[in-house]
């Protein structure tokens, strides 16, 4: 018998019984939905951190020093004889110091993050100006207490006002806003919240902080390599123990980063293959129940001439053509689903074509796997007993 | 067409085992029209499984048409069965979610006959039974006896050289008792094999040979073949 009469035959008796079929599709739909959702959106995600980290500049290389102390340290000094060494390479750097906060002007009060930065900074992460003015040279070395803002916080703390020239309380202490910087996703991901950018020096002072403990050098195109590379050299002169250091590029962050989300991907398609599973054990079930109750049928095809095989595939394809339908439906839902979904969160959700064939023939080897003990139940039933079947 | 001898069919039930066939030699020639009569647990049915290739025996040798139906393998009877036997049926056993014609091409079906041949001659079995106009009707909108007839067209369908119908009246009422069992005879008539399993005297006595059957073997033959029918 054809495939093609195997597959009418299915066709049949799936549309002779429709609610359950729904019903058992359900099952397979769910799962399938699921996996294209959670690997669509966190893929979104990935995208949307990745294009932030690419925006933050590619030719960034950071180091930090673990635990500083009087005896470990890294200073502004150090710093300055490598650039010194590497002219060739690179020709910016900052330090960062960070520290959590609260802003206050007037009587509005708001949690930030303090980044405090020399005067190069803003040109290594292409700080783009929407009011004032940057921070300069003289601003760090007098310890100047002056702010950068992010242009969200206009609308929050300042209420639509211009903050130019306003004071503002850091932390109790008082500083002058001298420019509004367009906010970088970059930061907020790292921080969280508005971010506030003032002179390392200031902060060092305002947070108590002794030793700076990271600072962030910008290369020239292509230098990444042998910047990272001298730099490590350099650290492990000055220290001579490797975990007293950490050096790491932008690239190789951007790499992490990847390889993270990707695990995360991996994870959560795992946890939602396994509702695909539990959908495959509900074919089965339901094959299992139409065996019994098709046992006369059975019987009947086999004494007018069905074959083994062709009783085994009629049950086969019918579980297939469900799984199969179900996958469809699902990707369909779970397209449209994570579109939703990551239009809500902000994002836009990422469905490859991979993940689509992945789920298809995820949910086709269910099908064949868990349609095969009823099918083959079915092809071996003696057609004497079956005919007697009530 | 078939020859049977020293059949014998054993069921195990646990410690016990039973004779349902004890020794049967049969010999039925092209184009008879035999009836197989005898009580519930004579073996009767058992003997219909044996002739229609359902099962094998657990001694003796069959041959169908020639071929020596020991020896076949589960798939190798199933093609046995749709191409030299059409089955009748008590219950008529159709296939409910399909219609008529649906039924009748079934065997057709796993006989890997082309779409249009096999339409053709669903539609020829099903005006051969007189059911031309009730062809794409399903079973449930049919009579006891259109069933019937329905399955008598499935059965002829792939114009097998054996018919063999099991108690193809005991489902009906008297009239379409009388209809199935004429169209039986009108069979017979264009040289069809005919082997009828009954337990009703009435019906058995119409075919022009009568064999009866009892506790697993023939004890009587209205006609004894010189093919060899040994009385017990």
């Amino acid at each position: 018998m054809s495939f093609v009469q195997c597959f009418k035959m299915a066709w049949k008796s799936i549309g002779s019984s429709k609610s359950r079929t729904a019903l058992t599709m359900l099952g397979i739909i769910i799962g399938v939905c699921a996996v294209i959702i959670l690997v669509g959106v966190v893929q979104g995600t990935t995208n949307m951190v990745m294009d932030n980290f690419r925006e933050m500049g590619t030719n960034l290389v950071q180091v930090s020093v673990t635990n500083p102390s009087a005896t470990r340290k890294l200073t502004v000094e150090d710093m300055e004889d490598f650039m010194a060494d590497n002219t060739d390479y690179c020709e910016l750097y900052t330090p960062i110091v960070t520290g959590r906060g609260t802003v206050k002007y007037q009587t509005t009060n708001q949690p930030i993050s303090v980044y405090g930065i020399n005067e190069d900074y803003i040109a290594i992460q292409n700080m783009e100006f929407t009011e004032g003015r940057g921070m300069s040279g003289l601003d760090v070395e007098r310890n100047m207490r002056v702010a950068m803002v992010e242009e969200g916080m206009v609308e929050d703390l300042f209420e639509g006002a211009d903050p130019i020239g306003k004071d503002i309380r850091i932390n109790g202490e008082v500083f002058q806003v001298i420019g509004v910087v367009k906010s970088s996703a970059a930061a907020s991901l790292m921080g969280g919240g508005d971010m506030v950018y003032i002179p390392y020096t200031t902060a060092m002072k305002v947070f108590k902080i002794d030793n700076i403990t990271s600072y962030a050098i910008q290369t020239f195109d292509d230098m990444q390599d042998i910047v990272t590379r001298n730099l490590q050299l350099a650290m492990y002169q000055k220290f001579r123990d490797e975990d007293a250091y950490m050096v790491i590029s932008s690239e190789e962050m951007l790499d992490m980063v990847n390889t993270m989300m990707g695990t995360m991907t991996n994870v959560l398609a795992g946890v939602a293959a396994i509702s695909l599973l539990v959908g495959g054990i509900g074919i089965m079930n339901i094959m299992l129940v139409s065996v019994t109750e098709r046992t006369r049928e059975i019987g009947i095809r086999k004494a007018i001439g069905a074959k083994r095989r062709s009783i085994l595939s009629q049950f086969l394809i019918e579980s297939v053509v469900v799984s199969c339908m179900g996958g469809i439906i699902g990707i369909i839902l779970g397209i449209v689903l994570a579109n939703v979904l990551a239009n809500a969160m902000g994002l836009t959700a990422s469905v490859s074509t991979g993940i689509i064939l992945f789920s298809f023939f995820f949910s086709m080897g269910v099908g064949i796997f868990f349609g095969l003990y009823p099918a083959n139940k079915a092809s071996k039933l003696n057609p004497i007993e079956a005919l007697r079947h009530e | 067409m078939i020859v049977i001898r020293d059949m014998i069919k054993t069921y195990r039930m646990g410690e016990v085992s039973l004779n349902a066939l004890n020794g049967i030699n049969l010999h039925i020639r092209p184009k008879e029209f035999v009836s197989i009569i005898g009580p519930s647990g004579s073996g009767k049915s058992t003997l219909m499984n044996m002739i229609g290739c359902l099962d094998t025996a657990t001694s003796g040798t069959y041959l169908l048409d020639g071929m020596p139906i020991e020896s076949y393998n589960e798939d190798q009877l199933a093609e046995i069965r749709n191409k030299k036997i059409g089955f009748i049926f008590q219950g008529f056993n159709l296939l409910q979610k399909l219609t008529a014609l649906e039924n009748v091409e079934l065997p057709l079906i796993y006989a890997g006959v082309s779409r249009g041949e096999r339409h053709r001659l669903a539609k020829a079995a099903l005006e051969r039974v007189g059911l031309g106009e009730r062809m794409y009707h399903k079973p449930t909108e049919l009579s006891g006896g259109q069933q019937q007839r329905v399955a008598i067209a499935r059965a002829l369908s792939s114009r097998p050289p054996l018919i063999l119908a099991d108690e193809p009246t005991g489902n009906l009422d008297t009239s379409s008792g009388r209809e199935v069992m004429a169209m039986m005879h009108e069979l017979h008539q264009e040289g069809n094999t005919i082997v009828l399993i009954t337990h009703d005297s009435k019906v058995a006595e119409q075919a022009e040979r009568v064999i009866w059957i009892q506790d697993g073997k023939i004890t009587r033959d209205s006609a004894p073949d010189e093919g060899g029918v040994t009385e017990a």
